[in-house]
């Protein structure tokens, strides 16, 4: 499998201010989706951030590490390379399809925008049409406003928006999380087949793991700006090696299961008063000392000192 | 509703509240001292009986309610009235005037509107130094009148400088024709047009830096970026559209500021407008063509705004 995305040893910090990534490596292959697991304020987002070239402030930067698309290293690029390459080589899906869309545009007219981007201009129509086709929505759809579609209309649109220059990857930022369960399971479906029949890489940023369990091959598990574990999603959910992602397990509902879900104690440290050690410790039920001073490196796809303990 | 359900409902609207402003006005004339006859007279020593001759013979001798009624009856039948100062219908005179009004008011939307907007969009897309600029030089350009930016500018570039006249729309002697008279009219033309235009200009400015910054922060801004949308195109596709309804909203609302200002403006620069002749119109008491202004500009501000509201329900569908 060659990568189409590969991320290494990334660093994403606020310029004379905390570090958000803190020198993660992921890679994703064609056909093959990742998911990216995490609490909010892990880090997964500002992940995608990266990928893309977008932060949402000026001050926060890449400071080290390599983003590689099909070969070429991302930051290494001009900002206006860098244009060319979104929405042509990666496309982007945002977790809530109302506030991404423009409210005075009609869905053609985003789609379109893909295009145009790019230079592509004649035969809009029928690209436009083909785009829909793809999510499974009319023709008619191009005509209408945001307003008049459903929520699950609206993410099928950002997606044949995304999509419609056949982009290598496609980063996937929450992409259910805002809309009902029986809508959520047809994007999903969705994005399976369009990795399944067209080779597309993607990248599954999500909090729930019931999504990872439905779309993903392969899980990495964000913990403070740090992937603390990365396994095949079959490994992962039968055998949790990490104690953060035992604890994540255990903490969704279960009908099969007599206990109640477990809540975990604590909460993700603030990006200014990150603790020594491995970030995890804190709420660790299995912190010994080492673990308070010496960060553990990732051997055999988990950080944890007490792996396998 | 449909559009066209929406504005005909909006302009039956408009007939009562036109109504009341007619009669409004018609009564704080006849409350304000002095009439027409002691303007006409002037400082003439006429006899009493003669002065009283002359208000019973115009009517104006009949108790307050008659006469409204009389001018009402009259408006109705669209009789504008008759000018005392200026002995001609106030129809006549308020069309020879209109063009000149237009002219200036038009020229100076344009500027402003034009100039505002693209300051406004460069003050929140490159935000920094240029944009405190812009935010300074639109406070302070709304916090300047009219009738003393007026005097400031032909200070300094009619007096001081001596390139642009400072007085009328034309040559004394007559416009020249084609090309040139065309060219001779606009530096007439320039003085009044900035003096008008800079504090909608002003406010202009405000407004769509205002909405342009939120727009640039949205996400859906984020997403057209994502898709690979130059700076341009997002700025052109979707700050300009979505900051749009705000940006004609102001300028709509404020359509009274623009005729308010084109009044002072015509003074200074002895502009032969509309503003002027109700400027003299005061001064004179001449009532039939007071009322008859105020009428008109209330009836602009009342289209200004149903123009508005029919443009702002055209650019965003959402609006029901």
């Amino acid at each position: 499998m060659t990568a189409l995305l590969d991320i290494d040893a990334l660093r994403v910090a606020v310029a004379d201010g905390p570090t958000l990534v803190d020198g993660i490596s992921l890679s994703v292959a064609s056909g093959q989706t990742l998911g990216l697991v995490g609490e909010s304020g892990s880090g997964k987002s500002m992940t995608a951030h990266a990928v893309l070239g977008l932060f949402p402030a000026p001050s926060i930067q890449v400071t080290s590490g390599a983003i590689r698309l099909e070969g070429i290293d991302l930051t290494r690029l001009s900002a206006d390379a860098r244009r060319r390459l979104r929405g042509r080589r990666i496309g982007m899906v945002f977790q809530d399809p109302s506030s991404f869309l423009d409210p005075l545009l009609t869905a053609g007219r985003h789609i379109a925008e893909a295009f145009r981007a790019h230079g592509v201009t004649p035969d809009l129509a029928p690209r436009i049409q083909a785009a829909l086709a793809r999510v499974d929505l009319p023709a008619s759809v191009a005509g209408r406003f945001p307003h008049e579609l459903s929520g699950g209309q609206r993410q099928r649109v950002l997606i044949a928006a995304a999509l419609a220059m056949d982009p290598a990857v496609l980063i996937a930022d929450e992409p259910t999380t805002a809309l009902d369960v029986t809508v959520q399971a047809g994007i999903l479906d969705l994005l399976r087949r369009e990795a399944a029949a067209r080779g597309l890489g993607v990248l599954l940023i999500t909090h729930d793991l019931g999504v990872v369990a439905e779309t993903c091959n392969e899980v990495a598990v964000m913990y403070a700006g740090r992937i603390v574990e990365q396994a095949t999603v079959h490994r992962l959910f039968r055998a949790p090696r990490h104690p953060y992602t035992q604890g994540l397990l255990a903490s969704v509902l279960d009908p099969g299961r007599d206990a109640a879900p477990f809540a975990m104690p604590g909460a993700v440290p603030p990006s200014h008063a990150m603790p020594a050690g491995c970030r995890f410790h804190p709420r660790c039920p299995l912190v010994v000392d080492q673990c308070r001073t010496i960060p553990p490196a990732m051997v055999d796809g988990v950080a944890c000192w007490r792996a396998g303990a | 509703m449909s559009l066209l359900s929406y504005t005909l409902r909006r302009l039956l609207h408009a007939i009562p509240l036109l109504l009341a402003v007619a009669v409004l006005n018609f009564c704080l004339i006849a409350a304000a001292p002095g009439d027409p006859v002691t303007a006409l007279i002037g400082d003439f020593p006429a006899p009493a009986e003669y002065v009283a001759k002359m208000r019973q013979d115009y009517g104006l001798d009949q108790p307050l309610p008659v006469r409204l009624g009389r001018y009402l009856q009259h408006l109705a039948s669209l009789d504008l009235g008759y000018s005392f100062a200026n002995r001609m219908p106030v129809s006549t005179l308020v069309a020879a005037r209109l063009g000149a009004t237009l002219k200036l008011t038009g020229t100076a939307l344009a500027v402003a509107a034009v100039l505002g907007v693209a300051l406004g969009l460069l003050a929140a897309r490159l935000g920094g130094w240029v944009d405190r600029l812009v935010r300074f030089g639109a406070t302070l350009s709304y916090a300047m009148p009219e009738f003393w930016l007026g005097q400031l500018l032909i200070l300094a570039f009619a007096i001081g400088l001596g390139w642009l006249p400072s007085q009328g729309a034309a040559p004394l002697r007559g416009a020249a024709a084609g090309w040139a008279g065309f060219v001779e009219g606009l530096r007439y033309l320039l003085l009044p047009a900035s003096a008008l235009a800079l504090r909608y200009l002003a406010l202009i400015a405000r407004i769509t830096r205002a909405r342009a910054v939120e727009v640039l922060r949205a996400d859906y801004v984020l997403a057209a970026r994502a898709r690979g949308a130059s700076e341009t195109r997002v700025l052109l596709d979707h700050v300009l559209r979505n900051a749009a309804p705000s940006v004609i909203t102001v300028i709509g609302y404020n359509a009274g500021l623009l005729l308010a200002g084109s009044a002072l403006t015509e003074t200074v620069f002895g502009w032969p407008g509309i503003g002027r002749l109700l400027f003299d119109s005061i001064a004179a008491r001449d009532t039939p063509t007071m009322l008859a202004i105020l009428l008109m500009v209330s009836a602009s501000v009342v289209i200004a705004n149903l123009l508005t509201d029919v443009l702002h329900r055209l650019l965003d569908r959402r609006v029901a």
